[in-house]
């Protein structure tokens, strides 16, 4: 499937994050060749909510519309009942934070809950945080774990490789560290554990769940590659992978253990786990859609 | 025809396996097969060309659900040339996999796209 033969959603999803990140790049230019901070200050500020506010409302309305094309019974209903759900959590969260953020700083945006904030947050802000992150995240597992099972019940199941057990060990380490200096934050500083900063704790256990149900996800959605409905699945499976990446470089960042020249692309991460959330159910609408269209020769292949 | 697919994808739902299914979807080609020859005209002359318009049907359906279900698309259509009638063993051996993945509305109209382009070419 060439880039011409995609989705259009899909198309459409890929473009305008392809055009957001090329400006990104443009502001992160011009603040290395002139010093000045406006161009990307602005750049994640107002273009990058503007982004993630968009994908996230195109997520909802696509995972919605890919839900009610299930009837009672099916079984993969509730996990597509599920997925919405968590879009329209991401999508309010990503709403209330960006309204009440106070600005994404030198530390990058921040698009997820964390135990340790490094500024004083406003509640709305940090509730936001905590709904696009693991509410979301506690609903998309869920949801992936129908998906596993449905595959499994058809013999499809994907079997995990060496690559994947590294990758779910090194994240392991590295997100135990990450745990461990958010408890060493909350000591140090005799922070209480409010609802935020609790949920902000399951967020690295989370991921680590949904980084194996991912692999194992990307996995089973290997015996239907190339079709859409393995796209479908292929796309969340991206998502999470990423989001696991963002999350490890947001870490880097407030604890500063990378440089920031190499810390910065994962700013941009986030960008990619919107349009790979929004993605999944593009894919899955379009093979809905062409289901619709019926096999009449103007359908095409 | 709605209630009778249900109990199709029904039944073969409850095998446990892809293989194990093997022996349910026998059953569901039979009875696809009969739901089919209801609607159409048994001239000796139609008779003669429905294995080659099968077999056209049978192509572009093969297409579409290749275009679903990239790879598994081979399983499950390839074995399927062999047989006299293409489309009806491609709709039994994919019903259940696009029933869980696109529901089950969207394998309904997709059988019935097929069956009923089937149909109206043998009237041809």
């Amino acid at each position: 499937m060439t880039w011409r033969t995609q989705p259009a959603a899909v198309r459409w999803i890929g473009g305008v994050t392809a055009s957001h990140l090329l400006a990104g790049g443009i502001a992160l230019a011009v603040w290395v060749a002139t010093g000045s901070l406006l161009w990307i200050l602005n750049y994640l500020r107002y273009a990058g909510a503007a982004f993630v506010v968009g994908l996230a409302l195109a997520e909802a309305l696509l995972s919605v519309r890919a839900f009610l094309g299930f009837s009672r019974g099916d079984a993969l209903r509730p996990a597509w009942l599920l997925i919405s759900v968590a879009a329209s959590a991401r999508l309010v969260g990503f709403v209330l934070a960006e309204i009440f953020s106070p600005g994404p700083g030198l530390t990058g945006p921040r698009f997820i809950a964390q135990p340790a904030p490094w500024l004083p947050l406003s509640t709305l802000h940090r509730a936001g945080l905590a709904l696009a992150g693991p509410v979301a995240l506690l609903l998309l597992s869920p949801a992936l774990a129908l998906v596993g099972r449905a595959y499994d019940r058809h013999g499809l199941s994907g079997e995990l490789r060496v690559t994947d057990w590294l990758a779910l060990g090194v994240a392991s380490f590295l997100m135990v560290n990450d745990t461990w200096d958010g408890i060493r934050w909350t000591l140090a500083r005799e922070a209480p554990l409010d609802l935020y900063r609790a949920l902000g704790f399951v967020v690295d256990p989370l991921l680590l769940v949904l980084l194996f149900q991912a692999l194992t996800l990307r996995r089973a959605a290997q015996t239907m590659a190339g079709g859409l409905i393995g796209r479908c699945w292929s796309a969340y499976s991206a998502a999470v992978f990423l989001t696991v990446l963002g999350c490890l470089g947001q870490w880097a960042v407030n604890y500063g253990y990378l440089p920031r020249p190499v810390v910065i692309p994962t700013w941009f991460v986030w960008f990619l786990v919107s349009a790979a959330f929004a993605m999944g159910p593009a894919y899955q609408l379009e093979a809905l859609h062409r289901v619709r269209r019926g096999l009449l020769p103007s359908s095409g292949t | 025809m709605r209630e009778q697919w249900h109990q199709l994808v029904q039944a073969a739902a409850q095998a446990d396996s892809f293989r194990g299914r093997e022996a349910v979807l026998e059953e569901i080609l039979a009875l696809v097969e009969a739901w089919d020859s209801e609607g159409t005209p048994a001239t000796g002359r139609c008779n003669a060309r429905r294995p080659v318009l099968h077999r056209a049907v049978a192509r572009r359906l093969a297409a579409e659900l290749e275009v679903q279900l990239g790879r598994l698309a081979a399983d499950l259509t390839q074995p399927a040339r062999a047989v006299e009638a293409p489309v009806h063993a491609m709709l039994a051996r994919s019903g259940h996999v696009l029933s869980t993945f696109l529901g089950y509305r969207a394998a309904v109209r997709l059988s019935q796209a097929a069956l009923r382009l089937t149909g109206s070419l043998s009237k041809r």
